[in-house]
């Protein structure tokens, strides 16, 4: 569509909008998941062997991989989430080292050596996943179940007591958030024509994290918000070379102390519209 | 059943590390709540502190567990300054986010003074071993598991006979009602982020010891292990950290030893999983108190 650098940069921040979109989901109804890179490694491995070994176009392919993150998402999510908080970080958190522990040992996609030969993502492709994906957000935020989210997030009990399905709605957010993720990984391993399990580890999980609070954890606006800008940053500090990390790590520890609740609050959206 | 013997010797050598690991993170998870994803880096850092001040002396052990332990009770300060005591706690993740900066800072940092390569951790007690029975043991294994003793004893009697221990078990229990009876909360705040640091820093001395090797990207393996360690035993209980260390020390070495190595990490944390599911206090854990 435009150049190859300005296609790779916008497929690179559309995939991390997915992504964050999907932990968004899932910190909506006040989880925490230190495990996403898990279900972007199973959207990721599922696309890559329907298209590499079976075939299948890109799109399909995609979408069961987003079908079966949401499956495993759902399931893992229906003993783990009646954990609190430090628990369900913690279980998370084993659920996606394992995850990559066990593609490394599955020799039928690769293993540790990784798995080569997809492609076919393109920026106008990715684009058109994001708008779907903001506008299901937008809806969301405005529906019924948003608001039951939303209540579930502030009181648990209290939500309960609304008559609100708690579990149900944290298991769907859950698997919804894993589906969106592993769309993500669907069209991040097209794009990079190579996945080893290594890429889907804590770091990755910890990355989506950051795009979130980053971006703020109070509307959906935050989390792409934060995926654009920190997408874009190794572009802008290219100059830092070697230093980067360095300075990303700095810029975290700033904006803690200075504005835990990331950069996008309710506040901050209301203060716009009503400019 | 020597191959047995001897393999269970080694993963309690390992897992006597991994739990030194474990005691320093939920020290602080268990005052504070808050997961300091920082304390692998600190450990990584105090590694590469003790082999500087190894290679620097010639070959001087006490001086090389020395600047271990102060440059990770000072990275431990950093981290209370950084990440703890002016970042709001009303968001819950910001503190923990906050660690995640530091151990990047940490580690880029590492990099760029150190390089990106493996270093060889020569041992400085060289290679005495000595034969009990059929399970053969090093010089440094027995400087490894004397270090390890010494530090949880001295946690115990810290946490148990003086008032500082006091204060940190008052502050863990409830940070209002132990201000109002007078606790100095900061300050004993402060003091278990030094203490955690202290734990580090020998953590990361003697697992360069084990490994023989250092690189600036030990640190989150390492600190995966000792947070599994630390689950198993139970969250924020310090005599389950100890014993789930070394049970994952010797589940790993087990691994090795009778699946092939690419299992190691499977069976490490299906234990996790299992454990949180089945018995989420772990081992050790009297009560399951709601962090909401």
């Amino acid at each position: 569509m435009f150049s190859v650098f300005v296609d790779s940069v916008i497929i690179g921040a559309g995939i991390n909008v997915l992504l964050a979109l999907g932990l968004y989901f899932t910190l909506a109804t006040g989880q925490f998941s230190v495990g996403h890179g898990g279900f972007m490694a199973i959207g990721a491995y599922a696309a890559a062997v329907l298209t590499v070994n079976f075939g299948w176009a890109l799109v399909p392919a995609v979408l069961c991989g987003a079908a079966a993150a949401f499956v495993v998402g759902a399931l893992i999510g229906l003993p783990v989430l009646r954990f609190s908080h430090l628990y369900l970080a913690m279980a998370t958190f084993g659920f996606g080292e394992i995850v990559r522990a066990v593609f490394s040992i599955t020799d039928s996609v690769g293993g540790v050596g990784g798995m080569r030969g997809m492609m076919g993502t393109t920026a106008p492709m990715v684009l058109v996943f994001v708008a779907i994906a903001i506008a299901f957000s937008w809806l969301h935020a405005r529906s019924r179940w948003g608001l039951a989210c939303d209540a579930i997030r502030q009181d648990e009990d209290a939500a309960a007591a609304m008559g609100i399905d708690v579990r149900l709605n944290k298991v769907l957010a859950f698997g919804l958030g894993a589906a969106l993720t592993g769309i993500g990984g669907g069209l991040y391993a097209h794009h990079f024509f190579f996945i080893e399990p290594p890429t889907f580890g804590l770091q990755m999980s910890v990355a989506i994290i950051l795009f979130v609070i980053f971006g703020g954890i109070e509307t959906f606006w935050g989390a792409v918000l934060g995926a654009i800008v920190l997408s874009l940053l190794p572009d802008l500090f290219r100059f830092l070379k070697d230093w980067y990390l360095f300075v990303y790590g700095t810029l975290f520890v700033v904006l803690m102390i200075f504005r835990p609740q990331g950069v996008i609050d309710r506040r901050l959206l209301r203060a716009l519209r009503r400019q | 059943m020597d191959l047995l013997l001897q393999q269970l010797y080694n993963g309690v050598l390992i897992g006597s590390t991994y739990a030194l690991v474990a005691l320093g993170f939920t020290l602080v998870l268990g005052t504070l709540d808050l997961l300091n994803f920082a304390h692998g880096e600190t450990i990584m850092l105090a590694a590469y502190a003790g082999l500087m001040a190894l290679l620097a002396s010639g070959g001087s052990v006490p001086l090389a567990l020395a600047a271990a332990v102060a440059t990770g009770a000072l990275l431990g300060l950093a981290v209370y300054l950084g990440s703890f005591r002016y970042v709001s706690k009303k968001y819950w993740t910001a503190p923990a986010l906050s660690t995640v900066g530091i151990a990047l800072i940490l580690q880029t940092g590492a990099t760029r003074f150190w390089g990106t390569e493996q270093r060889a951790v020569p041992d400085p007690l060289g290679d005495t071993y000595l034969q009990l029975g059929p399970i053969t043991v090093g010089l440094s294994h027995l400087l490894i598991l004397g270090v390890t003793v010494a530090l949880m004893v001295g946690l115990h009697l810290l946490l148990q006979r003086t008032r500082l221990g006091k204060a940190m078990r008052a502050v863990a229990e409830n940070h209002v009602t132990a201000a109002l009876l007078g606790v100095p909360v900061e300050r004993t705040i402060a003091f278990t982020f030094l203490i955690s640091g202290v734990l580090a820093g020998a953590a990361g001395a003697l697992t360069s010891l084990v490994y023989h090797t250092i690189t600036p990207f030990i640190g989150l393996n390492i600190l995966l292990k000792g947070m599994t360690g630390m689950v198993i035993g139970g969250l924020g209980n310090v005599y389950g950290a100890m014993f789930g260390g070394v049970l994952v020390g010797i589940l790993e070495v087990l691994a090795v030893g009778y699946l092939t190595s690419s299992y190691q990490d499977v069976l490490v944390f299906a234990a996790l999983i299992g454990v949180l599911m089945f018995k989420p206090a772990g081992f050790f854990g009297i009560q399951v108190r709601d962090r909401a």
